[in-house]
């Protein structure tokens, strides 16, 4: 399947990922002000998650630059599949792995089996909707890294579901039910709380 | 991609996706069409919605504590970008030693995903076997009888360690930047090296014992038809779980055992049993990314 193709199923705009196709190019070719450029667009957001997965200031440095050095390793590769503050995401996910491996702290949890996404029960979306947005923050807090994570790909860097089976290396439908397990387990939180207030 | 909207079917499966904003524009057509038709799917696009604010809110939370990134980062980056220039490194052409720390890495995860006794397990019953090869006086019954059981153990240790039950999914697939299918291929692979060696081994003794055959006839009593069944067992494996492919690959075997002259000519190293292998080996490295 070509590259114009995925890019329309992935519903990415074409005039923006050709733009990032000619920045990954100068950065291969050793460009330091393409380089530059990728930090001055990227690396706040790039350090946002990174922080999202480990909360210790040196570490998320540390896996910043190491994103960094990577994403010039592979630039030759980049393809505009998804745009290029995707595929810097996947890079320090990937990285931040790493980091969390090397220094032998608790990786991810495993958040229980994830089974197919069922559909919705309009309770818990109820519950959801009626919440405010400070509770919904603390609820957010206290999911699982690995359901935090795909709440927060989904919802704040907006990546659409053929870049998050890319990002995460999951089938659509894992994302799907893991989104919606990640759904189930705010409910559980929020209902938590509102049990610890009664 | 524009899909139709399908007012039968509700929108589930995209509603988290419409809430960010990150679906194509015919796909979000065809979903907001089904929404203004459809209580339920609006009710729940309305939780996706207070969730994806929630999830907004912590990003701002935490975007307005954390400091902004480090220009000693970039710095130091260009530095080592500078320093992997000098020593050779070339984007897009990762280094051969790279590749093989990453490989090495893949197989050692293995190593602690195959059940712990699979190992010791398999060398034993190959020691049985030895013992029993040994108490035979002919050499071609003691290479089937060697045989027998390296298949057994080769069905048995896949059937174990490449069903859904072994997967420590996602932690594995988050720990290695490797598709499903090639973890299963390198697990297989790990698998059927160790049991080759091991099978190795045994015909070596064998021989030794008895003299009368070759390493190359005795090996060629059990190496097709212990791939095809470890091939087979992986298959069932990743369609219907360990005790399915367990099941399945020892009724074969017993098969064999008590099959007679028949069975016995057809359980041997040839071409179309080493196609057999090959195929059912595609089939469960092509099933494989459905497990997750």
């Amino acid at each position: 399947m070509s590259d114009a193709v995925l890019r329309g199923l992935a519903g990415v705009d074409g005039g923006a990922v050709d733009a990032d196709i000619a920045l990954a190019r100068r950065l291969a070719a050793g460009d330091r002000a393409a380089m530059e450029e990728v930090y001055a667009r990227h690396a706040r957001a790039l350090l946002g998650y990174i922080r999202h997965r480990t909360s210790d200031p040196g570490l998320a440095e540390e896996v910043l630059q190491e994103t960094l050095v990577a994403a010039w390793q592979g630039a030759a590769r980049f393809g505009g599949r998804s745009s290029l503050r995707t595929w810097l995401i996947g890079i320090a996910r990937r990285q931040a792995l790493q980091a969390v491996r090397r220094r032998r702290l608790p990786l991810a949890d495993g958040a229980g089996p994830e089974g197919r996404a069922t559909p919705d029960t309009e309770p818990e979306s109820v519950m959801l909707a009626a919440a405010d947005r400070e509770e919904l923050a603390a609820a957010m807090r206290g999911l699982s890294p690995l359901h935090r994570e795909v709440i927060v790909l989904t919802f704040v860097y907006g990546l659409s579901y053929p870049e998050l089976t890319r990002c995460l290396g999951v089938p659509l439908g894992t994302v799907k039910s893991r989104l919606s397990n990640a759904k189930r387990a705010m409910r559980a939180a929020l209902a938590g709380r509102g049990g610890e207030r009664g | 991609m524009s899909r139709r909207a399908d007012p039968a079917r509700h929108a589930s499966g995209d509603l988290a996706a419409y809430a960010a904003g990150a679906i194509p524009p015919g796909q979000a057509a065809a979903v907001a069409a089904h929404l203004r038709a459809c209580p339920a799917c609006r009710a729940e696009l309305a939780g996706w919605r207070a969730l994806a604010a929630g999830a907004r809110a912590l990003d701002r939370e935490a975007s307005v504590a954390m400091p902004p990134p480090d220009p000693a980062t970039l710095r130091r980056a260009w530095a080592e970008i500078e320093r992997r220039r000098a020593c050779g490194w070339r984007p897009g052409r990762p280094a051969a030693a790279r590749m093989l720390g990453l490989l090495l890495q893949l197989l050692r995860a293995q190593i602690r995903v195959v059940p712990r006794g699979v190992w010791p397990l398999s060398a034993a019953a190959v020691g049985a076997g030895l013992l029993l090869a040994a108490a035979v006086p002919r050499a071609g019954v003691a290479g089937t009888l060697l045989g027998l059981i390296v298949c057994a153990i080769g069905g048995v240790s896949v059937a174990f360690s490449c069903g859904p039950d072994a997967e420590p999914c996602p932690d594995l697939a988050h720990s290695l930047p490797v598709p499903p299918r090639l973890v299963l291929l390198s697990r297989l692979g790990l698998l059927f090296c160790f049991d080759t060696l091991l099978g190795l081994g045994g015909s070596a003794v064998v021989v030794s014992l008895h003299g009368a055959s070759s390493l190359w006839t005795v090996s060629g009593l059990w190496f097709g038809p212990f791939l095809a069944l470890g091939a087979l067992s992986a298959v069932l494996a990743v369609v219907w779980g360990s005790v399915a492919a367990a099941s399945g690959t020892l009724a074969l075997w017993a098969v064999r055992l008590f099959g007679g002259p028949v069975v016995a000519a057809l359980w041997r190293t040839n071409g179309p049993v080493l196609g057999c292998a090959a195929v059912l080996l595609m089939v469960a490295v092509a099933w494989r990314p459905r497990l997750a």
